[in-house]
C-alpha cells in the first residue's frame, strides 16, 4: 500500500523495546529457521517483484505441502473458560485460546519455555471421509469431464504401477505400514511485512484431490476466534496470481513484545534469530490444525 | 516369502500446481504465444521429505516458466515440455500415445548415450497439456509422466528393507554427512546417485563414476531421491532409472540394489531412517535396439485416464473478485 512506501526501512533494532524486526533481522531469523526447519526454505519469488531491502535470493520463506488432516471444528475443545485475552482492546485483542488447559502452564512464559519439550504430537487421522463426490459438481461452468476418459491405454495394463486407491484405506499411523492419505495440503509463505515491521503469514490450500480451496473452505482451518478478523485475502507481494489468505500482522509486534517482557521477567532472554520459531508457535493458535514444521530445542 | 517372488510395483507421482502457474500461463498465453501450440520447456521439482502418507507430488508453479530455473533447495528438478492447446476439441483429440513416445524416446536416448550421467536429471520428465479458457478462467489440463517400461517385470529377490536394518547408526550419520557433501558440491540437488560402502567407510558419488569402484572390496548402491512416502514401494522416478541400470550394469551385477533415499526433517530433527533397500533382479537390457514402450499419464479424481479441470474464477476474475470485496 502507499503506506509502505512511506515507511523508512528500520536500520537500528528495535526488537526489544517494541517486538519489531528489521529487514536484517527477519534475515538472520530466516537463516536460522531454515538451518534448523529444513521444510522451510528461502524463496526469490516473481522477478518483478523483488524487495530491494531483502536479498533477491531471500525475499519470502515457503514450506509446501502441509498436511492438514482435520478441520478446526472436527479438533475444537474450545471452552470460553479457557480463554485468556492477552492483550485487550476494541477489537477483542489476541486471544490465547488454550491459556488456562494445562495446569501446570499457567502463564503464556511457561508454555513459551515449554516448547522444548511439546514435541506437537500430531494426532492423525487416518479414515478420514473422503468419499464426497462432491468435488466435480462445484465446476460451474467446466464441460462433463467423463467425457475426455480414455479407454484402451497401455497405463491400463501396466501391472508395474501402484494402483494407489488399493492402499488409500490403510489405517496409517506414523511408523506403520502406510497407505497414501488423502488430506488437504497448505503452501505456507512468511514474508517481511515492512509497514508493520514484522513477519507475516500467508496460505495458500489444496484439497483432497489437490485443487485450490475456496477462501470459505480454507475458513474451516483456521480458528473460529481468528476466522474473519484475523484472517484477510490480499496480494502476495512476491507471487503472482489471485489474492492470498494471510494473517494480519497489526497484533504480531505487540505479542512478540509481550513474550520477551515474559521471558525477561523470567530471567531469560530472547535472541532475535528465534524470532520467526516464537511467531509460527503463536500463529499456531489461528490454524490449529495445519501441521507445519517449526520446534526445535533452543534455550531462552 | 516363499519361491515366489513379489513383482515391483511404483507409486505414481501426483501432479501438484499452484494458482501462480495458471497466472502465468494465462499472461502467456495473452501476450507471448497467441495462437502458437508449439511445445514449451518448462520446469517441475519433486521433494524426498514429506511426512507419511502423503503422495509423490511433482509441483509446478509459477516459477515454471523461468529461463533458469529456481529449484529450491533440497529439491529435485524435473524437465517438462508444455502443449497449450487453442481449443477444447484439440486439447480433446491429441495424440496422447504420440505425445508421449515422443518423450519417452528422449529418455531412451540419453540412457543409451550416457548422457544422463552427465546430468542425471534428464530421467525425469513431464508432459503437461493443457487448454486455458481465459474468458471463465477455467482451466483444463493432463500430465504425463513418462517412463519406459522394462521388457520383463523386475521381481524382489527379498522384501524391502529399511535402512537401519542394513547400516547401523554410526553408518546412517556417515551416509547424511556424505550425501551432504555430495549435494553441496553441486550447483543443485542430485537426484540420483552412488552410495559405495567398504569395509571402513561410505561414500556418496555421481553415477559416472560406478567403473571407479571395485565390486569385490565395495557394496554399490543404486540412490536416488525418493518422493514415496510408502513403506513397501518406490517412488515414480526408479522407473527411468532402472532401465539406465539394467541397460549398462545389468550385465555386471547379479542383483541390483537399490537405496531409496528418504529425506525427512521434523521438530528440528533429521531423518533418513525411514529410507528403503530394495533388492532387485534385473536382467540385462544391453542387447535391446528398440526404445520401450511408454507408460505415465496420471489418473484422474476417479482414478480414470483423463485430464482434470480446475475453475479459479472464483480467485481471478475481477468481476467477481469485486463483487467479493469488501
Amino acid at each position: 500500500g502507499v503506506a509502505e512506501y512511506f515507511t523508512p526501512v528500520l536500520k537500528d533494532s528495535k526488537f526489544k523495546e517494541t517486538g519489531v524486526l528489521t529487514p536484517e533481522e527477519f534475515v538472520a531469523a530466516g537463516d536460522h529457521m531454515v538451518h534448523h526447519c529444513p521444510t522451510w526454505q528461502w524463496a526469490k519469488g516473481d522477478e518483478t517483484k523483488i524487495k530491494p531491502y531483502l536479498p533477491p535470493d531471500k525475499q519470502f520463506l515457503i514450506t509446501r505441502n502441509v498436511p492438514c488432516y482435520k478441520r478446526v471444528k472436527q479438533v475444537d475443545t474450545h471452552q470460553e473458560e479457557q480463554e485468556k485475552v492477552i492483550e485487550v482492546d476494541e477489537d477483542g485483542g489476541w486471544v490465547d485460546t488454550h491459556h488456562f488447559a494445562d495446569p501446570n502452564a499457567s502463564s503464556l512464559q511457561d508454555q513459551v519455555a515449554e516448547m522444548t519439550l511439546d514435541s506437537k504430537d500430531s494426532k492423525k487421522v487416518s479414515n478420514l471421509d473422503d468419499d464426497d463426490d462432491d468435488g466435480d459438481d462445484d465446476d460451474g461452468d467446466a464441460m462433463d469431464m467423463e467425457d475426455f476418459e480414455k479407454s484402451g491405454m497401455l497405463e491400463e495394463e501396466d501391472s508395474a504401477t501402484l494402483q494407489p486407491e488399493k492402499c488409500s484405506r490403510q489405517d496409517s499411523e506414523p511408523g506403520g505400514e502406510s497407505g497414501i492419505l488423502q488430506t488437504r495440503t497448505y503452501d505456507l509463505n512468511i514474508t517481511y511485512d515492512k509497514y508493520y515491521q514484522t513477519p507475516r503469514l500467508w496460505l495458500y490450500g489444496y484439497d483432497e484431490n489437490r485443487k485450490p480451496l475456496t477462501v470459505e473452505q480454507m475458513y474451516e482451518d483456521f480458528s473460529q476466534d481468528h476466522a474473519k478478523k484475523t484472517v484477510t485475502m490480499e496480494t502476495h507481494p512476491n507471487l503472482p496470481g489471485p489474492p492470498m489468505a494471510s494473517v494480519h500482522p497489526c497484533r504480531h509486534a505487540d505479542v512478540m513484545k509481550k513474550i520477551i517482557q515474559m521471558v525477561a521477567d523470567g530471567g531469560g532472554e530472547l535472541g532475535v534469530h528465534v524470532y520467526l520459531m516464537i511467531f509460527l508457535k503463536f500463529v499456531q493458535a489461528v490454524i490449529p490444525t495445519i501441521e507445519y514444521d517449526y520446534t526445535r530445542h533452543f534455550t531462552m | 516369502m516363499s519361491g515366489q517372488q513379489k513383482k515391483l510395483q511404483f507409486a505414481p507421482f501426483s501432479s501438484f500446481l499452484d494458482a501462480g502457474f495458471w497466472h502465468k500461463l494465462s499472461e502467456n498465453k495473452l501476450n507471448v504465444y497467441g495462437l502458437d501450440e508449439s511445445p514449451k520447456l518448462i520446469n517441475g521439482f519433486y521433494y524426498n521429505g514429506d511426512p507419511v502418507g502423503l503422495p509423490c507430488r511433482l509441483n509446478i508453479e509459477y516459477s515454471a516458466f523461468d529461463k533458469v530455473p529456481q529449484v529450491p533447495s533440497r529439491y529435485f528438478r524435473s524437465h517438462g515440455v508444455l502443449h497449450n492447446m487453442n481449443t477444447i476439441d484439440k486439447f480433446k483429440e491429441c495424440d496422447h500415445k504420440e505425445l508421449l513416445e515422443n518423450v519417452g524416446k528422449k529418455v531412451w536416448e540419453d540412457i543409451v548415450s550416457k548422457k544422463i550421467e552427465e546430468n542425471p536429471s534428464l530421467l525425469s520428465r513431464f508432459l503437461l497439456l493443457t487448454f486455458a479458457d481465459l474468458k471463465k478462467y477455467i482451466y483444463y489440463y493432463w500430465f504425463a509422466f513418462p517412463c519406459l517400461c522394462m521388457p520383463e517385470d523386475v521381481t524382489m529377490v527379498t522384501d524391502p528393507v529399511i535402512l537401519p536394518e542394513r547400516l547401523n547408526s554410526q553408518q546412517i550419520s556417515e551416509l547424511i554427512t556424505e550425501y551432504d557433501k555430495f549435494q553441496s558440491a553441486s550447483t543443485e540437488f542430485v537426484g540420483y546417485f552412488i552410495i559405495v560402502q567398504s569395509k571402513d567407510r561410505i561414500v556418496v558419488d555421481h553415477l559416472k563414476n560406478v567403473e571407479s569402484y571395485s565390486k569385490d572390496t565395495c557394496k554399490i548402491y543404486f540412490g536416488f531421491a525418493d518422493p514415496c512416502t510408502l513403506d513397501s514401494n518406490p517412488g515414480w522416478p526408479l522407473r527411468n532409472y532402472l532401465l539406465y541400470i539394467s541397460y549398462h550394469w545389468g550385465d555386471k551385477f547379479k542383483n541390483a540394489e537399490i537405496l531409496c533415499f528418504r529425506d525427512r526433517s521434523k521438530d528440528g530433527i533429521r531423518d533418513i531412517s525411514h529410507s528403503i533397500i530394495l533388492t532387485l533382479n534385473v536382467s540385462s537390457t544391453k542387447t535391446l535396439t528398440e526404445c520401450p514402450k511408454s507408460v505415465g499419464w496420471e489418473k484422474n479424481e476417479r482414478q480414470k485416464l483423463g485430464p482434470r479441470v480446475v475453475n479459479l474464477s472464483s480467485s481471478m476474475d475481477p468481476v467477481r473478485l469485486s463483487e467479493s470485496a469488501v
